[in-house]
């Protein structure tokens, strides 16, 4: 072996980790932010020395390590935003471990935030970025009162959602395939609820949410087109806490606590919809007592953690959800000589579960690891079960014939992180993930009994399909200078699957120049590579997603993405605002899509041979202007984009555009402090059409016979077959989408805690934006193409309590 | 007993959920709208249909397209001018016959390109579209075997393996393979030839992009581009027991147009009404309308 080839790598990390230590005796400060009253750690708080100008953040775990030098003593300013900023002074004797606590300035839902200098969005090297709060979600105006995670998403620029209701995201022209969602580190497949009108995240059991759009760091991979860190809430480590709330279609309990004061917390966040019993009666009444259906849906989120000790800590953390539609019919008729008895039930239901194990631990003051095992697992079932029992002169039979179609992924994973920062000017995260997928993609069970004796049990289609996926990375965001900050990294990412190998190094950077103290610009570049798909059905509303693998035969999904931006905080009437333009470009290999005619249900075919791979592309702007404090917060977005797919077999090869490639996207959201205790929310969105296929005109045409029948000698007379005409796909637009929506909420405080009356109003001029077309005749029998919307104008009231 | 012995997943039982599914829940909630959409352009153009061939005369059979509700019976076009252009000259206009058919006594020639243009009174755009006559397939050996099936869906106790070996021609080619099977039923009509299609599959994974269309087989060369390739196929249902049967191997070299035609034709129908399924759209190669100019040339044998 080589060893100076081996050494010379340490060595220049030595050189440029450790430059500073060689000017002036140095000390390390280094320890965790926590919020004073729940001793919640915070993510994000800015450590900063004003002195020397240098600083870090806390890292998902609330740790941070700052090293300063070169004077007698050390200043250093925690802050957060939302809580009073902390200034510390040590004499620069020894490395200190820190426990630093913040007290929150905001009383009652506040949401005006003052007093904090977190680091300014012109100062990050990160771009592409939007953090959001719960009391940001929460201060949302909803449908049905509803706040929702993905729903407040879908209000950043470069992000879309499909439509009325969808909780799908479509960023910079991707699929909903290509976000990686994760929740406490555990991806989460399926984020919809109620046929996509609801996200699965419970707003009250989230801590902190990190959006990417672009420019990845390596720590990320996996997905092409987002990135959604969801960080649930550890629990209140010093006292119980109860949050409970009622609203128009579901309620909501949170409780949170310690298990053993300051070492130990927990908490539960439950949610259920009463959609199904409201229902039930008047279904009932339409089937005459025959039958009944009705939907429902429920979360579970729970969570506890303890502190081993300063440098250990573990946390379990869960989230259960489904969603169960189910239709019955009974029927009893007697023929004379035999009584008979039928039964159907239909049923329709999917579901997540995550699990993450986490362990972190302090190496030392410079050094944080954390080490998870995450379960993940989503499915899809859609069966009926067919009833029937006979009695006659001979006795009793009874026949159960029962369909199931089945779909879903499964996930294990360990995966290991590790940050280390240096020198103040480095913070450098290392990390390892293996992956163990299970895909079931797509099977049928039959069983069939008579009389107990059961004469088919068998299940046909798709085999499951298992694949290993695994990823090493490091990233640095390194301060070359004081204009030029950088992150860079390098994923190394790889994918097994029925002995295919798929690697693939993914590059990442991020520029960011200063321009003055209040502006800079930035630039990235990424590569991605992911290695599953998500067939979606583009004609039906439901949840028919099928996760599949890249295979031997359908190649992984990839992607490069250049984006350059300019971002600037400024100050209205001393309030914090920011802006940030940006474009990018993003290139997509490999995508899939149903091809013509393919039928997610027929068993005729393997899932591989329905789908088309593809290229894809997208391009455009992003404005984001946010006023962050004041009596007035809130955003406006604007975003102008491109979508475009091409597949050799769809269209004729011809490209066109994505079913999602909406030009003009215009959100605009604000929150109004109109007294103490009470607020007003609006959101105005704007988006251009979804462009879809519909038939345009029909024709007759010699169809079957066109080329058979010439050479029996015959002519067209009589034979012909009738056709649709659909033009290019994707040829129609939908007409615009618009909404304005409205919220009030009033607090009071009470001896035992507070409660809110939020009173809200959806769509507030009732438009009736388009939910899918269809072709119809009216009531002439003329042929008229017909909308359907889903969401008039709706009024809704909630009611919340907290419990101290 | 009831049907409910013969329970299947049917379609109507798809349909049945899913419009529950969305109507349950969103019946006091949704609402219609008739809306305008701007595809008035798409609903009166002429139409083509033509397959042109060396071995029977020229059928082109024009229409006009509707609006895609329409119902009833083809709106023919019988005043439209149709000329005829071999590569790239024009050789004659093709009169009308009867019912929207126009017809003309010539045989194509292969290897030639040929062009069909119609214009029509009333319509603003003329229509155009383009083919070039295949060559017809090189068929090196074919075979047979009549096999005893002990289950089948046909009620049929014998099935058929055959196989036809193509010399396939460099470049881009695409074939349809049938199996014509005849006979003469003794008992009702002793003096009536019948003939129908068998319905022949090929399980080969090389021409993985074949679909079996109109009990035929339809694929192209692109994995034995230029080779002698030899394909397999079989059929449940072979009639042993009338009188004075015959098989007869038919292959079809089509242009690229047909091929292409044939398989979105194919995928239409068996699609059409699904709301599960993708729509699809059918090819066509004629410029400012709708239909399809296709060629093909025929080997065909007596098998037995």
């Amino acid at each position: 072996m080589n060893i100076a080839k081996t050494i010379s790598p340490l060595l220049f990390l030595c050189l440029i980790f450790g430059n500073n230590n060689s000017i002036a005796q140095s000390y390390t400060f280094s320890g965790y932010v926590s919020d004073a009253k729940t001793n919640e750690r915070l993510i994000g708080a800015n450590v900063f020395d004003p002195i020397q100008k240098v600083g870090t953040a806390t890292n998902a775990y609330g740790f941070f390590s700052i090293t300063l030098s070169g004077t007698d003593s050390a200043t250093i300013i925690i802050s957060y935003v939302g809580y009073s900023s902390e200034l510390l002074k040590f004499p620069m004797t020894t490395d200190r471990e820190l426990i630093v606590l913040l007290p929150p300035t905001v009383t009652l839902n506040e949401i005006i935030v003052t007093g904090a200098r977190g680091e300014q969005i012109q100062e990050r090297s990160q771009m592409s970025e939007i953090t959001l709060t719960p009391d940001q979600l929460k201060n949302i105006p909803a449908l049905f009162g509803e706040a929702d995670l993905l729903k407040a998403i879908q209000l950043l620029p470069g992000i879309q959602s499909g439509g009325e209701g969808s909780s799908g995201l479509y960023v910079r022209g991707g699929g909903p395939d290509q976000n990686l969602i994760l929740l406490d580190g555990a991806p989460v497949y399926n984020v919809s609820h109620l046929f996509g009108f609801f996200s699965v995240f419970n707003p009250d059991a989230i801590k902190n949410v990190s959006i990417f759009t672009g420019g990845f760091p390596a720590r990320y991979g996996g997905r092409l087109s987002s990135v959604i860190d969801i960080a649930m809430k550890d629990g209140n480590q010093r006292d119980f806490t109860v949050d409970a709330s009622v609203g128009i279609i579901s309620s909501k309990l949170n409780i949170e606590g310690p298990v053993k004061k300051n070492k130990s917390s927990f908490i539960i966040s439950a949610r259920r919809t009463y959609l199904d019993v409201l229902a039930r009666p008047i279904i009932a009444a339409a089937a005459n007592g025959q039958g009944t259906g009705g939907y429902y849906f429920y979360d579970l989120n729970g969570k506890i953690n303890y502190t081993l000790n300063t440098k250990n800590r573990i946390y379990l953390s869960g989230y259960f959800g489904n969603d169960k539609f189910y239709a019955k019919s009974n029927n009893k008729y007697d023929t004379g000589t035999e009584q008979v008895e039928t039964s159907n039930d239909y049923s329709l239901g999917w579901g997540n579960i995550t699990s993450t194990l986490r362990w972190n631990h302090q190496f030392n003051k410079k050094t944080f690891n954390n080490l998870s095992l995450i379960y993940t697992k989503f499915k899809f079932d859609i069966g009926e079960e067919l009833f029937e029992k006979t009695t006659d002169d001979f006795g009793v039979s009874t026949i159960t014939n029962a369909l199931k179609y089945l779909s879903g992924v499964q996930d294990y994973t360990v995966k290991n992180d590790l940050d280390w920062i240096p020198t103040p000017k480095h913070y450098l995260k290392i990390g390892i993930a293996y992956t163990y997928h299970q895909f079931s993609t797509g099977a049928f069970q039959y069983k069939s009994t008579i009389d107990h004796f059961n004469l088919l049990d068998t299940s046909v289609g798709s085999k499951p399909i298992y694949s290993n996926e695994g990823a090493v990375y490091i990233e640095d965001d390194w301060e070359i200078s004081s204009r030029l900050k950088t992150n860079i990294g390098l994923r190394f990412s790889a994918d097994l699957v029925n002995k295919k190998w798929y690697t693939k190094p993914e590059p990442r950077i991020s520029l960011r120049y200063l321009l003055t103290d209040n502006a800079s610009l930035k630039a990235s570049f990424c590569t991605m590579q992911q290695y599953i798909h998500l067939l979606s059905n583009s004609g039906i509303g439901l949840p028919t997603d099928l996760w599949v693998p890249a295979t031997e035969n359908v190649p992984a999904q990839k992607s490069w993405q250049p984006a350059i931006g300019y971002s600037q905080s400024f100050k209205i009437n001393k309030n914090n605002c920011e802006v940030t333009l940006e474009g990018y470009y993003k290139n997509m290999k490999g995508v899939i899509d149903y091809l013509g005619g393919a039928d997610f249900l027929s068993i005729d075919e393997t899932w591989e041979e329905k789908v088309a791979i593809g290229n894809a592309w997208s391009y455009g702007g992003e404005l984001f202007i946010q006023k962050k404090t004041g009596k007035l917060t809130g955003w406006i977005g604007y975003t102008l984009s491109w979508s475009w797919r091409q597949y050799d077999e769809i269209n004729f090869g011809k490209k066109f555009p994505y079913k999602y490639d909406r030009r003009h996207d215009i959100e605009i959201v604000g929150t109004y402090k109109l007294t103490e205790n009470c607020d007003f929310g609006f959101t105005w969105v704007y988006g251009t059409g979804n462009a879809i296929t519909l038939p345009v005109a029909k024709y007759f045409d010699a169809g079957i016979n066109s080329l058979t029948n010439i050479y029996s000698g015959g002519s067209y007379n009589g034979y012909y077959s009738s056709i649709d005409y659909f033009g290019d796909k994707n040829s129609v637009r939908m007409k615009a989408y618009h909404r304005l929506d409205i919220g009030f909420n009033w607090h009071k405080k009470k001896k035992w805690g507070n409660r809110t009356f939020s009173l809200g109003i959806y769509n507030v001029y009732s438009r009736k934006n388009p939910y899918f077309y269809f072709l119809d005749a009216d009531y002439q029998g003329n042929p008229k193409y017909k909308m359907v919307s889903l969401f008039p104008i709706i009024p809704s009231v909630s009611y919340s309590l907290h419990f101290n | 007993m009831s049907g409910i012995s013969n329970f299947k997943f049917k379609p109507m039982n798809k349909i049945y959920i899913f419009s529950l599914l969305i109507f349950v829940f969103l019946f006091s909630q949704s609402c219609q709208t008739i809306i305008d959409i701007d595809q008035k352009e798409f609903q009166k153009r002429l139409v083509m249909s033509c397959t042109l061939n060396p071995d029977s005369i020229i059928n082109v059979y024009v229409t006009r397209s509707v609006g895609p509700l329409a119902s009833g019976l083809p709106l023919t076009i019988t005043d439209a001018i149709v000329d005829f252009y071999e590569d790239g000259n024009l050789l004659f206009t093709i009169p009308h016959d009867s019912a929207g058919n126009y017809s003309y006594n010539f045989h194509p020639v292969i290897g030639k390109t040929y062009t069909v243009k119609a214009a029509a009174p009333g319509f603003e755009q003329s229509i155009e579209a383009t083919t070039i006559i295949p060559t017809s397939a090189i068929i090196d050996t074919f075979s047979y075997a009549i096999v005893l099936n002990e289950e089948n869906n046909w009620g049929s106790q014998y099935g058929l393996n055959g196989s036809i070996t193509i010399n396939d021609l460099p470049g881009e080619n695409y074939y349809m393979i049938q199996a014509y099977q005849s006979s003469v039923d003794t008992f009702n009509s002793p003096t009536q030839i019948n003939g129908y299609n068998l319905y022949i599959t090929a399980d080969d994974p090389l021409i993985g992009n074949s679909r079996d269309y109109n009990s035929s087989i339809l694929f192209s060369d692109f994995s034995f581009d230029g080779t002698s390739y030899k394909i397999n196929f079989s059929s449940d249902n072979v009639d042993t027991y009338s009188f004075d049967v015959h098989l007869q191997y038919i292959v079809y070299s089509l242009s690229k147009e047909s091929y292409l035609y044939l398989i979105s034709l194919n995928n239409y129908y068996k699609s059409n009404g699904n709301p599960f399924a993708e729509p699809v759209q059918v090819y066509s190669n004629v410029s400012s309308g709708m239909g399809i100019l296709g060629s093909a040339s025929r080997w065909e044998a007596l098998v037995y």
